[in-house]
């Protein structure tokens, strides 16, 4: 009995769940753990660009793309990194990228759907 | 004559299932937005901690290529050094605990360049970032 009516009661709930719809989160994304990131800081020299990502979240989480934008524009992608990071540690990400003197706002993204962005100022060498 | 034996033996398991399927609903009423409730204000603690610490970089002195850095805990929470950068970049890595009112000498090696520290800052386990302005 403690079976069936169970079973039948999640069956029930589950179909009321789809009949409201309009959730903000699925049960899935409730349950998996909170994802939180940060860039501690980025320098750019000699064609490469180097990023401190943190990982300021309680579980491992998976640094999946880099971007590097020009006033809104996506000047250099990297994706498919899948670099994992501890939690509480912090990692230096090294990427060659060709950048000229100028602002670019590079962003960070993982696997868990994590954004974290930071500008990057670029001067001239001379 | 319709027998009617064991009838109220059908109709109380009945309305056991309909009583017990009517409780599971109400109970994952209650759960799921206590559980949204709860994915909204998990990273919480972090921010309210963040919000009571407080580090301030008292003292930069660079000597040849070393520098020297005086961090002291001025914040009503604990926290824990993780990452120094010099000039963006980054010169230490680690744990250091400073309790309230605690202070810690370190030293650093400034990165190769142009020698003098531009900019200095200093980050926590929770994500804070307190910078010197040299």
């Amino acid at each position: 009995m403690l079976a069936i009516t169970s079973v039948v009661s999640v069956i029930l709930y589950l179909y009321v769940l789809s009949v409201i719809g309009g959730l903000r989160y699925s049960i899935i994304e409730i349950l998996a753990p909170y994802e939180d990131i940060m860039i501690d800081d980025l320098w750019y020299k000699n064609e490469e660009l180097h990023v401190y990502v943190r990982n300021l979240s309680g579980g491992v989480i998976t640094v999946s793309s880099v971007y590097v934008e020009d006033d809104g524009a996506t000047v250099s992608a990297f994706t498919d990194l899948n670099i994992v990071v501890s939690s509480n540690d912090v990692i230096e990400l090294r990427l060659r990228v060709a950048l000229k003197e100028g602002s670019y706002l590079v962003r960070v993204t993982t696997i868990g759907g994590s954004i974290a962005e930071k500008r990057l100022i670029v001067w001239s060498e001379g | 004559m319709v027998r009617r034996l064991g009838q109220a033996n059908i109709v109380g398991a009945l309305l056991l299932l309909v009583i017990v399927v009517s409780m599971w609903c109400l109970v994952w009423i209650w759960i799921y937005p206590t559980l949204e409730l709860f994915k909204e204000y998990y990273p919480e603690p972090r921010l309210r901690e963040l919000s009571y610490e407080y580090l301030i970089v008292e003292d930069v002195w660079v000597k040849g290529d070393e520098c020297v850095i005086y961090v002291y805990n001025a914040g009503e929470i604990e926290a824990t050094l993780s990452a120094i950068y010099i000039n963006h970049i980054q010169v230490w890595k680690g744990k250091i605990k400073l309790e309230v009112g605690e202070g810690v000498n370190l030293v650093l090696k400034v990165p190769p360049g142009k020698g003098d520290v531009k900019t200095l800052k200093v980050v926590t386990l929770r994500g804070g970032e307190y910078y010197w302005g040299g």
